[in-house]
């Protein structure tokens, strides 16, 4: 006993103390997280096979057809055009947005914002399923241009780019919305008064101290909205069909043709296009500048 | 004449039902170290913002420098503003902050550079232009704001409590500072505070606001001395408020009957049976345990030691009007009389410290 001193035993007392908190959620994520991902991780760079999930055959060429063939190449061009188009449009439509929703009292501002969670609670197959029957060939959109006369045919607006953007935005522009006027509303209104009694009008205000010090919820925003457009499945299956696909349709058809090490391998490409698109987005959004450091 | 560099004319401001200013009208003489006193909701800080462009007067006019002002916004006007949390921009390192303003105004960048040196030369932070505000103490985003309002040489500079946000010893030695800056600059100065000493300490005048309206406008000396209300004499710490009547008129003094007791005070113009309020700086009260021709009756409730003093808390008057008093005894010997709770005393001073204040509303 007489080996540790009273701080010692203290410190060691609190090390177990926060052990036993931390450690179910720690074994957890490792358990079911990391390891499988290593897992997956060595599988992506072994041979597949017909009888078994893979050969045990050191191999580079699941990653070596994927940035070779066109048709991959084309998807994964596509992929990130879908998530950058509805990243920048997110972006512009929440921001005035989440500006007018910061400037209320607290109170109604609270109730704005979860009344944008309503949407979410209504689940993504259904939502979908609600763009088909307006956007579908006999859908409400069709119908209403038909019926005016302003179309002949039905358009094809189903399972197609612009099909699948519009059904990501309305899922994930909550999400932007919310992250940035929180931001908004935490600016102190002596940094935009500051501003304006050293000569700067309203939109060098906005340009050189309310815009950066949103930077926090314009990272947030992006990589969330990032992160979901990247990953959503049910959106893109349903809206994009077999003829529009992107990069998790790929890896979901892939499994379900039992290429496992393809299949892992594409997984990996998608995390390393979230991990680069994430990068992108905080050099770009710097929100560490809020705390007065350096990009 | 003296030249004004802020004048509001019956400038009125309300919040709903609530008048925040009441047709307010004030000068500021240049160079002047203007003090606006006064608890929360006085009206002082609207006052401030009005000067400064943030809140819209319902009516009346704000001129600075002789221009009118009132519909003008905050940009275009020629003030700099120290804000309470001093507000520095956490993004920009110190020299940018200091240089916003001159950016602003187009300023070109060797003279920015130059400006900003001298700028933060003169608040002794030479050499801290990189630094972010984050990595400053307190006293040093004070003077950094002090130094980015201030670059701009402008017509005047507001103060929003500038020395709440910092710790006792350090505000003591800010109030020097501010002030040795302001008489640099020759700078008409408006400083809003709550804090009677910082007040009284700083300003060539101070403004008593009470409900929006200023209830006394003097040097420090005049307002601590001879408070005009029942109002600015509470404020100033002068407790003793008590009423009463003339008795008699003998040449220039004239001896009042507070109830509890008679007192001596300067001729008021007041004539003998008239109803008077008067007050009585409690370091001016003495006490003593013999009753005499003059002095208020009154027992001890508490004795509290503070160092150079001692404060006496006591009552005075009948059941049904009782007057609370304090007397300030300064502690000089070990032989000062130890006043006991519950004994009875006699309060005297001498006819100049009893002041007279103008009538309840």
């Amino acid at each position: 006993m007489s080996v540790l001193t009273d701080k010692q035993r203290l410190s060691w007392r609190r090390y177990v103390g926060e052990g036993a908190v931390l450690g179910p959620p720690l074994v957890f994520f490792t358990a079911c997280f990391i390891l499988p991902l290593l897992y997956l991780f060595v599988v992506s760079f072994l041979e597949p096979s017909q009888v078994e999930l893979y050969e045990k055959q050191l191999t580079i060429d699941n990653y070596g057809r994927v940035v070779t063939d066109e048709f991959y190449l084309m998807i994964i061009g596509r992929t990130l055009l879908a998530t950058a188009l509805v990243l920048v449009i997110s972006l512009l439509l929440a921001y005035p947005a989440a500006m007018v929703i910061a400037r209320f009292e607290p109170k109604w501002r609270i109730r704005m914002l979860a009344l944008l969670l309503f949407p979410l609670m209504v689940s993504n197959v259904v939502r979908a399923y609600g763009w088909i029957s307006i956007l579908g060939r006999r859908g409400i959109a069709n119908t209403i241009l038909l019926d005016l006369g302003f179309i002949e045919a039905p358009l094809a607006l189903l399972y197609s780019f612009n099909a699948v953007v519009l059904g990501l935005l309305t899922i994930l522009l909550p999400y932007m919305i919310i992250s940035i006027a929180n931001a908004l509303a935490a600016i102190d209104r002596s940094y935009t008064e500051a501003a304006e009694s050293l000569g700067a009008g309203p939109f060098r205000t906005f340009w050189h101290v309310t815009l950066p010090l949103s930077s926090p919820g314009v990272a947030s925003g992006c990589l969330i909205v990032f992160f979901l457009a990247l990953s959503a499945y049910v959106t893109i299956s349903l809206l994009g069909g077999p003829r529009f696909k992107l990069l998790v349709s790929l890896v979901f058809d892939t499994v379900v043709t039992l290429q496992w090490p393809r299949a892992a391998a594409l997984s990996f490409i998608l995390l390393l296009l979230a991990l680069a698109g994430g990068a992108v987005i905080l050099a770009l959004t710097r929100p560490q500048r809020v705390r007065g450091r350096r990009a | 004449m003296t030249e004004v560099d802020v004048s509001l004319r019956a400038v009125r401001k309300s919040y709903g039902d609530v008048v925040a200013v009441a047709d307010l009208t004030l000068d500021i003489p240049r160079g002047a170290f203007f003090s606006l006193l006064g608890p929360s909701g006085c009206g002082k800080t609207t006052t401030l913002r009005i000067v400064a462009g943030f809140a819209r007067p319902d009516c009346g006019d704000v001129l600075i420098r002789g221009q009118r002002v009132t519909e003008v916004p905050p940009y275009r006007r020629d003030y700099g503003m120290v804000f309470q949390n001093f507000a520095l921009f956490p993004h920009m390192s110190i020299a940018d902050n200091v240089a916003f303003g001159l950016r602003m105004r187009r300023v070109d960048r060797g003279s920015i550079k130059r400006q900003v040196s001298e700028s933060l030369a003169l608040v002794k932070l030479a050499g801290y232009e990189h630094r972010f505000p984050n990595q400053l103490s307190g006293g040093q985003q004070q003077r950094v704001a002090l130094a980015r309002a201030l670059v701009l040489r402008p017509a005047v500079l507001l103060l929003d409590e500038p020395l709440g946000a910092l710790d006792a010893k350090l505000r003591e030695e800010m109030q020097v500072e501010i002030r040795d800056l302001q008489r640099q600059f020759a700078i008409s100065t408006i400083f809003v505070t709550h804090d009677q000493d910082e007040a009284l300490t700083m300003s060539d005048a101070v403004a008593v606001m009470n409900h929006g309206v200023i209830e006394q406008l003097g040097t420090p000396r005049e307002v601590f001395e001879r408070p005009r209300t029942e109002f600015v004499a509470r404020f100033m710490g002068a407790g003793n408020i008590m009423e009463g009547r003339v008795v008699a008129t003998n040449g220039a003094v004239q001896t009042l009957d507070l109830g509890a007791g008679s007192v001596r005070a300067r001729d008021s113009g007041k004539r003998s049976g008239e109803r008077v309020l008067v007050t009585v700086r409690p370091e001016n009260v003495s006490l003593a345990r013999e009753a005499g021709d003059l002095g208020v009756r009154a027992n001890v409730v508490s004795v509290v030691y503070h160092g150079a003093t001692t404060h006496v808390h006591l009552v005075a008057g009948p059941a049904d009007a009782v007057m609370p008093m304090v007397a300030h005894l300064p502690n000089r010997s070990a032989s000062d009389t130890e006043w006991q709770r519950g004994e009875t005393v006699y309060c005297r001073w001498n006819e100049e410290s009893t002041i007279f204040l103008a009538d309840r509303p």
